[in-house]
C-alpha cells in the first residue's frame, strides 16, 4: 500500500478550456500529477472537436462513412449512446448541428460569430438511433451529415480516469466537474460548494462527498447574444434550439463524474417537475436544481450529502 | 497732561493687539489645509474600542471564513 502525504500535492492545469485542479496525498504525488498531466493534453488532443486533427473532429468529417476509432473514443460514444437510449432521447449525443447553427462553432474562448459547418438532425428525429457500432471491428458510422458533441459527458469521463491515476484519497476538479476519492485525514468527506448561478462567489451549499462524482450543467453559462435573443449551449433534442427549461443550474451527485453530468443535463433539460422526478429516481443519484427565480429544490435524498 | 499720555498708549496697545490678531486670522485663512478641514462636513467616527485599548490588548476579530476556506472545492458550469 502506497504511504500517504499529510497534506495534498496541488497541480493546477488549463484544459478543455477550463481550469483542472489536481489534489493527490500519494507518497509519488509527483510522479503520479505528472502522468496526469501528460494523459490530459493527449485526452484534448484527441477529444476537442475544435481542433481538426482530433479523432472527434476526424469522425465528424467521417459521417456517412464507417470509422475504425480508437478504444478510447468507442467506449465513449458507445456509452453516450446507451446514455441517450436510456434518457429516452432527452440527452442526445447527435446535437452538435443544432449547436453550431446556433452559434456555438468554435472554443469558446473565441466564439464571435454565427457559422454552421455540420448537418443537422431535425428536431425530435432522435438522431442518436442513427448512429450504427460494431464493437468487433471497433467501427462507428455517424449519419451521413451528422456530427456528435461528447461535451461534458467526455470532460466527467476524463475526470473519473484522472482520479483513478492519483491513488486514494484524491480529488479532481475539471471546470466544475468533480471527483472525489476517499476523504481528507479525518473530514466526513471532500466538502464541495455548489456555485449560485446568480453571485458567481456564492455557494448554494456546501456537499459533503466521498467516492462520488458531483457535476454541474448551467444555461447561464457559455451564453451568448443570438438574432433571436439569448441563447446559450444546451440544446434541447426535442426541439433542435437551446432549451428554454424553467431550470437554469442543475447540479448532480453520483457515482462517477460521467454520471453526475449526464444527470446534471438531463434534469435541467427536463424541467423543474420532471427534472426532480429523474433525480429522485436515478439510483445512488441525488441533485439540486435551481429555477430561474432563484429558487432551490432538493432531491429527497440529498440531505445525506449535507454536512 | 498725564492722563492724556495714559489714554494714548493704551489706544496704541489696543490697535496693536487688533492688528495682530487680524493679521493671524488673514494667515488661517491663506492655508488651504485649515480651509479643507472647515469644509468637512462631518469629523470620522471614533472607534472607542480602540481608542481606549492599546492594540496589543485588544482581541482581533474572529475570522470571517469564506465559502472557499470552508470547502475544498467548488462546482460549478464551464
Amino acid at each position: 500500500m502506497t504511504s500517504l502525504r499529510q497534506a495534498p500535492s496541488r497541480r493546477d492545469l488549463r484544459a478543455m478550456n477550463s481550469e483542472v485542479e489536481l489534489l493527490c496525498f500519494a507518497s509519488d504525488a509527483e510522479r503520479r500529477l505528472d502522468r496526469a498531466e501528460r494523459w490530459l493534453a493527449a485526452f484534448e488532443a484527441r477529444f476537442s472537436r475544435f481542433q481538426p486533427p482530433s479523432e472527434l473532429s476526424r469522425l465528424n468529417r467521417a459521417a456517412g462513412r464507417s470509422f475504425q476509432a480508437s478504444p478510447a473514443l468507442f467506449a465513449l460514444v458507445e456509452t453516450a449512446v446507451a446514455l441517450a437510449r436510456r434518457s429516452g432521447g432527452v440527452f442526445d449525443l447527435t446535437v452538435l448541428g443544432a449547436l453550431e447553427a446556433a452559434g456555438y462553432n468554435r472554443s469558446f474562448n473565441t466564439l464571435t460569430g454565427l457559422r454552421s459547418e455540420t448537418g443537422r438532425v431535425a428536431a425530435g428525429d432522435q438522431g442518436w438511433r442513427q448512429v450504427a457500432l460494431d464493437p468487433k471491428a471497433r467501427s462507428i458510422c455517424l449519419p451521413a451529415g451528422v456530427g456528435i458533441d461528447l461535451g461534458g459527458i467526455a470532460k466527467g469521463w476524463a475526470v473519473d480516469r484522472l482520479a483513478s491515476m492519483l491513488g486514494r484519497p484524491c480529488l479532481v476538479n475539471g471546470g466544475g466537474d468533480v471527483r472525489a476519492v476517499g476523504r481528507p485525514g479525518d473530514a466526513p468527506g471532500w466538502r464541495v460548494g455548489v456555485a449560485d448561478p446568480f453571485a458567481a462567489e456564492r455557494d448554494l451549499a456546501v456537499l459533503a462527498v466521498e467516492d462520488r462524482g458531483v457535476a454541474t450543467s448551467s444555461s447561464l453559462r457559455r451564453s451568448w447574444a443570438g438574432a433571436a435573443g439569448r441563447l446559450h449551449h444546451l440544446i434541447d433534442p426535442q426541439t433542435g434550439a437551446p432549451s428554454r427549461s424553467d431550470v437554469v443550474q442543475c447540479t448532480a451527485v453520483a457515482t462517477t463524474t460521467l454520471l453526475a453530468d449526464y444527470h446534471a443535463k438531463v434534469a435541467l433539460l427536463l424541467g423543474a417537475a420532471a427534472g426532480l422526478a429523474h433525480l429522485n429516481d436515478a439510483p445512488g443519484t441525488e441533485g439540486l436544481i435551481v429555477l430561474a427565480d432563484g429558487s432551490v429544490r432538493r432531491s429527497r435524498r440529498l440531505s445525506a450529502y449535507l454536512p | 497732561m498725564k492722563l492724556r499720555k495714559h489714554s494714548s498708549l493704551k489706544a496704541l496697545i489696543t490697535a496693536a493687539a487688533a492688528g495682530l490678531l487680524f493679521v493671524l486670522f488673514a494667515l488661517v485663512r491663506a492655508d488651504p489645509r485649515i480651509e479643507a478641514e472647515s469644509g468637512a462636513a462631518e469629523p470620522p467616527p471614533v472607534d472607542y474600542d480602540r481608542f481606549f485599548s492599546s492594540g496589543r490588548e485588544r482581541a482581533p476579530a474572529p475570522p470571517q471564513a469564506t465559502p472557499a476556506e470552508r470547502t475544498h472545492t467548488r462546482t460549478r458550469a464551464s
